[in-house]
């Protein structure tokens, strides 16, 4: 099998990952937080190394405002419902991720919220120009993609925090597509909330992911229930990450994304994203010459992408290009529209979805031969 | 009886202190903190055996949300 729906969720795991899951479930499955015995303080040490290297590894100040969570679509709804409040504004972008946009959709469909959709599909200037456009009175929040999981396109977020933060507007990054191939630092760059999956380029499991606070305002809860902490109290405790965290949390997670994140800071993020990024440029240059292919953007020219690549046949529907790749050479790519409705709208594809390339640190060359040779026979 | 508990929020705030309080080579133990400390809730506290002043000074100084102290001996 030549895997190359990585922006899914990475595939295969490192070793040392597998190793750490299979550990925590025999060694740590014990709750912390909760007990005094030595088996439950020693699992919430585990719990505390992972915050403090998930703390080190995106530049933030303090262990406790890293929140573990269900994954990136649990962080955003956490973030997106925790800080807007009724009559609030928001401006996203026109790449957004359907875990962005249908919580968003949802509130302003209710009454509860507005919100617009900023045009993303220019040059950065043009992109900040149309956020700046879109602010209104009311906005409070932006929320942003980092990378366009169907286009690979990386948008100029830290000039969008900076523009947000300039009008007092709270920012909300969608890490989904970059944490562990860009470099986030949420100190240097002002986050206000960081949306991170640990199961795609952080190399951990499914079912872990995280919310990292970049200031210290007091978000609402979504979820209320147990924490081992004030329990005497109805309401949630008034500190992180106690407050965002109700119910037993997962541990083989949890543990697993720590291994994930030293897999990850032991090759680098530049060396990651400069290894997968020549893949995609030399994958840009043989399509490009390719007279059925068809790629959308120019970004590839630049360095204003992340290691995602959309294509489509001239002739052929999107999910077909894919049927054809897994059965003829066992290749295993993302069709369709990526639950990104708003990104192929915006560069014109709604109608037929693309196709999407998305290497991973375990790709290799003859991956990549095989795949452009199967493109080439295609029909 | 000297208050060589130091009663804190959460284990996450234990774990924390007990790193800061290693760093400095100060020696401590994590506990639930006991019911009968003035405190209605669950929680856990360090128990900082002889050097809990200063342990208390350094967590404030770091900031530790610290909830008080309390008289145990960490059992």
């Amino acid at each position: 099998m030549i895997y190359l729906d990585n922006s899914a969720t990475t595939y295969p795991k490192p070793p040392s990952v597998i190793r750490a899951v299979n550990n925590a479930m025999r060694q740590y499955s014990f709750n912390p937080g909760r007990g005094g015995y030595p088996r439950s303080v020693m699992t919430a040490k585990a719990v505390y190394d992972t915050r403090t290297a998930v703390k080190d590894f995106f530049g933030m100040s303090a262990e406790e405002n890293v929140i573990f969570t269900g994954g990136c679509t649990d962080s955003l709804n956490m973030a997106i419902k925790g800080v807007l409040k009724r009559g609030d504004h928001v401006v996203i972008s026109s790449f957004e991720h359907n875990s962005v946009f249908r919580p968003i959709h949802k509130l302003s469909e209710r009454g509860y919220i507005s919100y617009t959709v900023a045009d993303c599909a220019g040059k950065d200037d043009d992109i900040v120009e149309s956020f700046r456009e879109s602010i209104n009175e009311r906005t409070s929040l932006f929320v942003c993609t980092h990378a366009s999981n169907a286009f690979g396109i990386r948008l100029p977020v830290e000039r969008l925090c900076a523009l947000a933060h300039s009008y007092g507007i709270r920012f909300c990054l969608d890490a989904a597509q970059s944490a562990g191939v860009f470099d986030i630092d949420i100190m240097r760059d002002g986050y206000d909330y960081v949306c991170c999956a640990g199961h795609k380029y952080l190399y951990g499991p499914m079912g872990i992911g995280l919310l990292l606070l970049g200031n210290d305002n007091l978000i609402d809860t979504l979820t209320e229930g147990g924490t081992g902490s004030e329990s005497s109290d109805g309401n949630m405790p008034s500190y992180y990450p106690d407050r965002l965290e109700a119910g037993t949390l997962n541990i083989p997670g949890i543990i697993g994304l720590r291994a994930g994140l030293e897999f990850v800071r032991a090759r680098g993020t530049e060396s990651i994203l400069n290894k997968e990024r020549a893949w995609i440029k030399r994958l840009y240059s043989y399509l490009s010459d390719m007279d059925n292919i068809i790629i959308y953007g120019d970004h590839y020219e630049t360095d204003r992408f992340t290691p995602v690549l959309s294509f489509n046949a001239k002739d052929m529907d999107s999910e077909e290009v894919a049927r054809r790749l897994s059965e003829k050479a066992d290749i295993c790519v993302r069709s369709g529209l990526h639950c990104a409705p708003l990104a192929h709208e915006s560069m014109g594809t709604s109608d037929r979805g693309t196709v999407r390339i998305s290497p991973s640190v375990f790709t290799t060359d003859s991956d990549m031969k095989i795949l452009v040779n199967s493109l080439r026979n295609l029909g | 009886m000297k208050k060589e508990l130091i009663l804190l929020p959460s284990v996450t705030y234990a774990m924390k202190a007990k790193s800061i309080l290693d760093k400095a080579k100060i020696r401590s133990f994590i506990r639930r903190t006991p019911k009968n400390v003035g405190i209605k809730s669950c929680g856990y506290c360090l128990y900082v055996p002889g050097r809990s002043d200063e342990a208390e000074r350094l967590l404030r100084n770091s900031g530790v949300r610290v909830l008080g102290r309390a008289a145990g001996e960490g059992l």
